[in-house]
């Protein structure tokens, strides 16, 4: 579903209207990357939780130049589901 | 690494604190969003969030692996995965600290080698906390003044050189010299003197004793100032080690500190300089330093102008010759300290401290910086700071104006160190106008009060006044424009005369008197060749052109397309038309042919070679059965081949000449003769064509018979032409058929 659809999805389950819906996600999600742009782990129990890691650089080789780029290291966001999630998911797919 | 772990709760407990929500519906929020998020994976939908990225689920096949028990091979059953795939707003966001590196193509012998560098400093940067960050900046100043004070010892060096008549200077005075900013008065006081004014080039000597000294003294200042910096050593080594780094979007503990205040304003005003400023994002992370460096920096830069200006007051060319010395001398002295690091940090944190002139502050502090600078290294840096300073200032790149600017951001400058030191120069030139002659006056006056004026970066805005001003003004004299020119283009030659020139400039018009302050403005704008915006303009030319031709390009075959087109088709055309000549004139030879194959009807032989020719006429081998009945027609084949000299294929061969005889028996084949006789055995088709009464099927030859090898137009049997080799292949398949 896209966003539209999940803000309509929230707004009937909350009883609120759509926009309020579009500011507490708006909200929600600016915490959420504050935390992550502190290192911080968010983790959403028996879902799962987002982290910050690191990749280091790489020495990649274009197959057809045969040129060898560095690759630098980079910061990426990492989400890892939790167990139950997967369970419920494998049983119900 | 301290990386807490973030739960709901304390998502809620954030989400509340800043905005106006409360616990119950942030917390009904979440739980609802979750669900909602499950709901979708486990039906196999993925959900995407705005701003942040999608939710998906994912299939991972079945793959073979290892029991880690028993070692046996086991299979792992496919599943499904939930994944993330941020967007790429967010992507960018987290990456923030690495923003600034790039992948880079590796010669054979190159490591990861400034890689490392940068993941060291990334590391360290990340590891660190605000307080291990001012830790580091005592070590880094500490070096910073070991640097000064090897150039100071350099620049007594240098002064050794020149002629010692230093005791007689008046505006000698080790004294006076500054040790704080206080005493930055008495030194410009000094300057001011108007006996020192006249003084001799000593002055200029005097000058390197001076600023040695207000070197070392800031040098000491720095020490004391250390503590008030809050930037990390790391970043610092960063900025040292990667020239094209951008600035570090990380600032230390620095509110902690006033001056760590100020030196982050400062650095969020050279963030604002930085992105107009094109090139040299080196240097300003190198200047991106603090009020202390820039004190320093800033007292030794307008120590050695005051000299300077001292120096030069005698005649222009005097004074030119002067600079030209001093700072030849100065060049040599050239120690590649990083004291120039240090001074172009001082002159970049000036240049932070006045966001309305930010570029008349980059090119006083570069030509300060410049001033001090005894290194090479330093002279290049400022000459960019420079290149990047009159870029910025398309038209108003002359030195006196600089320093004027200078003293006006000062005067703006917030409270900080460099407020006293800025005021004190402000009087300073205050004091020298009334002690000036009032031509003087003038011109320090209008060139302050354009540079007053500059409200901005934006060169159009300051260009208005004072080119207005300086069109107004008629050049006086020739001299003074012959020292402008050659100060302008000196300066932009190196970073070290630059300042000096700026002096000069500036005491050439105060001095003397008879140059008006639009001369030198007219001078500076018209001569001073600005390379930055030139190279600017330049560039954005070299691009205009390139749009332009391309578009050009573009139109141009928008239009002659169909131009081009229909030329192609007329040479089509015309080729048609021939060949279609070419097969007219044979099917009438075919037509006389037959004519008179049905008028000799009794002749046998010219049944099968009619037959032949007939068949034949398409393939253009007219010529063969033509040759057949040679008496009837010779003259047609004869026409006919030199009328086709245009397409020699699609002429029709006539084999009347023949190189020799063969006799066919067993083992002899037509490719084998053609190899022999052409060169290449793809050639047999003519051997077969001129031999067609003999040889039905070219697959089989009977054996026994003679085989007359033609002789052929060269062009037709050129193994290395392509075309010959593709026009046999064609007939080749035909006969084959």
């Amino acid at each position: 579903m896209n966003n539209k659809e999940l803000i309509s999805t929230i707004a009937l389950k909350m009883n609120v209207s759509k926009s309020e819906v579009q500011d507490l996600v708006n909200t929600f999600l600016d915490t959420c990357i504050t935390q992550l742009q502190e290192d911080n782990v968010v983790g959403f129990q028996s879902f799962g939780t987002l982290e910050v890691t690191k990749r280091d650089e790489r020495i990649s080789v274009h197959p057809q130049s045969k040129e060898r780029f560095l690759i630098p290291p980079k910061l990426v966001v990492n989400f890892k589901q939790s167990a139950i999630l997967k369970e419920k998911m494998n049983s119900k797919l | 690494m301290s990386k807490e772990r973030i739960s709901i709760p304390e998502i809620i407990d954030l989400m509340v604190k800043d905005k106006n929500i409360t616990k119950k519906t942030a917390d009904e929020f979440i739980r609802i969003l979750i669900s909602t998020l499950e709901d979708a994976l486990l039906s196999g939908d993925s959900v995407k969030i705005k701003g942040f990225g999608t939710f998906k689920p994912q299939w991972n096949e079945a793959r073979r692996s290892v029991d880690v028990n028993t070692g046996n091979e086991i299979i792992i059953p496919g599943y499904y995965r939930v994944i993330f795939v941020p967007e790429n707003e967010l992507r960018d966001l987290i990456n923030e600290p690495y923003s600034h590196l790039e992948t880079i193509l590796l010669s054979d012998d190159e490591d990861v080698e400034n890689k490392q560098v940068d993941d060291q400093n990334q590391s360290s940067k990340e590891d660190n906390s605000t307080i291990e960050k001012s830790e580091t900046n005592l070590t880094f100043f500490s070096t910073q003044a070991a640097e000064i004070k090897e150039i100071l010892s350099d620049i007594n060096a240098l002064s050794a050189k020149v002629t010692a008549d230093e005791s007689d200077d008046e505006n000698v005075d080790d004294d006076d010299f500054i040790s704080d900013d206080e005493d930055f008065q008495g030194v410009v006081e000094n300057d001011d003197d108007p006996e020192s004014v006249d003084s001799e080039v000593e002055n200029e000597e005097f000058s390197d004793e001076e600023i040695v000294k207000n070197i070392s003294e800031k040098a000491d200042i720095l020490q004391t100032k250390s503590d008030e910096l809050g930037e990390t050593q790391e970043q610092t080594d960063e900025r040292n080690e990667k020239i094209n780094q951008e600035f570090e979007p990380q600032i230390p503990s620095e509110q902690n500190d006033e001056a760590m205040k100020k030196s982050s304003q400062k650095k969020e005003k050279k963030d604002l300089q930085v992105k107009n400023i094109s090139e040299n994002d080196a240097e300003r992370l190198l200047s991106s330093h603090d009020d202390n460096d820039f004190d320093i920096v800033r007292g030794v830069a307008i120590l050695l102008e005051r000299e300077r200006n001292a120096g030069i007051k005698q005649e222009d060319e005097g004074i030119q010759e002067d600079a030209d010395q001093v700072v030849s001398d100065e060049m040599e002295i050239d120690s590649g300290e990083p004291k120039d690091d240090i001074l172009e940090e001082v002159v970049s944190d000036k240049s932070e401290i006045d966001a309305e002139q930010p570029i008349a502050m980059d090119e006083e502090i570069l030509k300060e910086s410049a001033e001090a600078d005894i290194n090479e290294e330093s002279s290049e840096t400022v000459e960019s700071h420079e290149i990047t300073t009159t870029s910025e200032r398309e038209e108003s790149d002359e030195k006196t104006p600089e320093i004027e600017e200078v003293t006006e951001t000062i005067a703006q400058d917030e409270p900080v160190n460099a407020d006293d030191i800025s005021a004190e120069i402000e009087d300073e030139k205050i004091e020298e106008q009334p002690i000036l002659s009032e031509e003087e006056q003038p011109v320090l006056d209008e060139e302050e009060s354009v540079f007053e004026e500059q409200p901005s970066v934006d060169e159009d805005i300051e260009s208005p006044l004072t080119v207005s001003e300086t069109k107004d003004i008629p050049v006086d004299s020739e001299s003074e424009f012959a020292y402008l020119e050659n100060e302008v283009g000196f300066v932009a030659e190196s970073n070290e005369t630059d300042i000096l020139r700026i002096d000069d400039s500036e005491y050439i018009g105060v001095i003397e008197g008879s140059t008006e302050p639009d001369e030198n403005a007219l001078n500076k704008n018209e001569i001073e060749p600005d390379e930055e915006p030139d190279g600017k303009r330049r560039k954005i030319t070299g691009l205009w052109i390139a749009v332009i031709s391309l578009a050009a390009v573009a139109v141009g075959f928008y239009f002659l397309h169909p131009i081009v087109g229909n030329i192609m088709r007329e040479k089509k055309n015309q080729e048609r038309l021939e060949y279609i000549a070419d097969s007219i004139a044979n099917l009438k030879k075919v037509q006389f042919i037959k004519d008179s194959i049905i008028t000799n009807q009794a002749n046998d032989s010219s049944l099968p070679a009619s037959r032949d020719s007939i068949n034949s006429a398409n393939a253009s081998s007219l010529t063969d059965s033509v040759a057949k009945a040679p008496a009837q027609k010779p003259t047609a084949t004869k026409t006919e081949t030199t009328s086709n000299n245009t397409n020699i294929y699609a002429a029709p061969r006539s084999y009347r000449e023949t190189l020799a005889t063969e006799k066919m028996v067993i083992g002899s084949q037509l490719t084998k003769f053609a190899k022999k006789y052409y060169g290449h055995p793809n050639f047999w088709v003519y051997i077969f064509e001129a031999n067609r009464d003999k040889i039905s099927d070219p697959n089989n030859v009977p054996t026994g018979i003679d085989i007359k090898i033609p002789k052929m137009n060269p062009k037709l049997i050129d193994p290395l032409n392509k075309e010959s080799m593709n026009y046999a292949l064609k007939l080749q398949s035909e006969y084959l058929r």
